[in-house]
């Protein structure tokens, strides 16, 4: 035998790169192999996604492929931690793929700098072993299920908002569950909150993300430990996870079951009633004569000795910047509270016509003017179109926007 | 009858106002009645009915299941989260 003959295993650079994880149990040199030729699609480059694909980089997948049509925004910063100030304005997907590269030259990267949608989701996600979802919005979640169970890709799924996570692997052997196994029907449109409007701490999304990469090793690394048919609860809060054994895969289902009636991608926005994505939509429930636009609004107030505005926003975002007249009355409290209750929270009397509603962006506020007419039907209750926000972009540039 | 904590999650939390309370339930009782009296003590609820999971003791309640409740008994209500 000549001294220089040995029997590798895993070659000389990878053995120095990824040797702290292939000194770990049960990873070790067979994992690494495997996650090196492990094709991983994440759909989402935002507060989820940014650990995930960093993780799985760092840790040496071999395919890395990023779906999001977004840019970057300054409000992301606090938890897309991946990106920069000076990213701002650019494509997320690109901004991710760039930061894995730079950080391991090796990951091959695969930018879909798209929209996802029934019409190029099959033809995406036909080149991964591997789906993270990493999404913000119910019909993209849907969608990502469908595909995932007609190719038959596992689905490493989390989601989060305010100080709670979920995760979860779907489609994972034969008696492991999908997402439409769990909730055949989507969720009303109306009592679904995202990031937006809930808000999420970035540590949240942190680590559920930063668990969803794991898992995704896990699954590479074929061990047997993974959350397929369970489902892991996060709250930061209490600082308490709790792990639930989710049902075993319905064999009615309409994707996974013995029968399916879904065999290609549907319509999910008319499925889910929503759209694909976490944007507010501006909602007009009210009619022209019960509105006032912010530039009316100005005019009223600087005429009138005493003006009545309620806000319905939540106390945190009352906290965050309100006009001098405002009155905090939620809008769960518009529903909630008697007539009386109201009148006197507001201080209006008999003599008292007119009462102006605000809230963030202008949907809430006519939501509150319905329930309000119906209470205080004496009072003419108008909302001001567009809320805080235009009131900000129009009227007072000083005034906060988030 | 039993005393039985019931822990909301997520929206289910924000709904109704609190992380976790006792509710008393028949010992032996059903998936149906579960769902039935959580959603008559908790009107707030309705709005996301469709979705709900109901988890007894950290596992999934199917329709149908029958369950003899304990003191020591967990039942979780659990919409997903949508949110990333």
């Amino acid at each position: 035998m000549e001294s220089k003959d040995w029997v590798a295993g895993i070659s000389k650079s990878d053995a120095g790169r990824y040797s702290r994880q292939l000194l770990v149990d049960d990873f070790g040199v067979s994992g690494q192999k495997n996650l090196k030729n492990t094709a991983v699609l994440i759909v989402g480059a935002g507060g989820l996604g940014c650990p995930v694909a960093t993780y799985l980089g760092a840790a040496g997948v071999g395919t890395l492929g990023i779906v999001d049509y977004d840019r970057i925004s300054l409000d992301n910063l606090h938890r897309q931690v991946a990106y920069k100030e000076d990213q701002v304005g650019q494509s997320k997907s690109q901004g991710l793929a760039d930061n894995v590269k730079l950080q391991n030259s090796g990951v091959t990267t695969v930018v879909h700098n798209v929209s996802l949608d029934s019409s190029n989701a099959m033809e995406i996600f036909k080149n991964y072993d591997i789906v993270c979802d990493c999404t913000d919005n119910v019909a993209t979640r849907y969608l990502i299920n469908d595909v995932c169970v007609l190719l038959n890709i596992p689905l490493v799924s989390g989601s989060a908002l305010r100080w709670d996570g979920q995760l979860s692997v779907y489609h994972y052997g034969p008696d492991c569950p999908c997402y439409r196994c769990l909730f055949p029907s989507p969720p009303d449109p109306s009592s679904v909150t995202n990031c937006n409007e809930g808000g999420v701490l970035g540590p949240i999304v942190g680590t559920i993300g930063s668990m969803q990469a794991l898992e995704v090793m896990k699954i590479a690394a074929k061990l047997s430990t993974t959350l397929a048919g369970k489902l892991l609860l996060f709250d930061g809060r209490e600082g308490k996870s709790r792990t639930i054994r989710l049902r075993k895969r319905d064999p009615k289902c309409a994707v996974c079951g013995d029968e399916p009636s879904i065999t290609a991608p549907i319509d999910y926005m008319l499925f889910c009633g929503a759209g694909a994505h976490d944007k507010i939509e501006n909602l007009k429930l009210l009619e022209p004569s019960v509105r006032v636009n912010v530039h009316e609004y100005q005019e009223i107030r600087s005429a009138a000795r005493k003006q009545f505005l309620l806000d319905t926003r939540p106390p945190v975002e009352f906290e965050i910047a309100h006009l001098p007249e405002a009155i905090d009355i939620t809008l769960n409290e518009c529903r909630s509270l008697q007539a009386e209750e109201l009148s006197s929270r507001l201080g209006v009397d008999s003599q008292t016509s007119d009462v102006y509603v605000i809230c963030h962006r202008g949907n809430d506020s006519q939501r509150a003017v319905k329930l309000l007419k119906e209470k205080l039907g004496s009072i003419h209750f108008r909302d001001i179109i567009g809320g805080y926000e235009e009131w900000a972009l129009k009227i007072n540039d000083e005034f906060p926007l988030y | 009858m039993v005393s039985v904590k019931v822990l909301f999650f997520g929206e289910a939390f924000q709904l109704v106002g609190k992380r976790e309370e006792t509710v008393e339930f028949p010992a032996e009782t059903d998936y149906e009645e579960l769902r039935r009296i959580i959603l008559e003590k908790y009107p707030a609820l309705s709005k996301i009915e469709k979705v709900m999971m109901l988890a007894v003791d950290q596992e999934y309640a199917n329709p149908g299941d029958r369950f003899e409740l304990e003191r020591f008994t967990e039942i979780a209500v659990i919409p997903p989260l949508s949110g990333g």
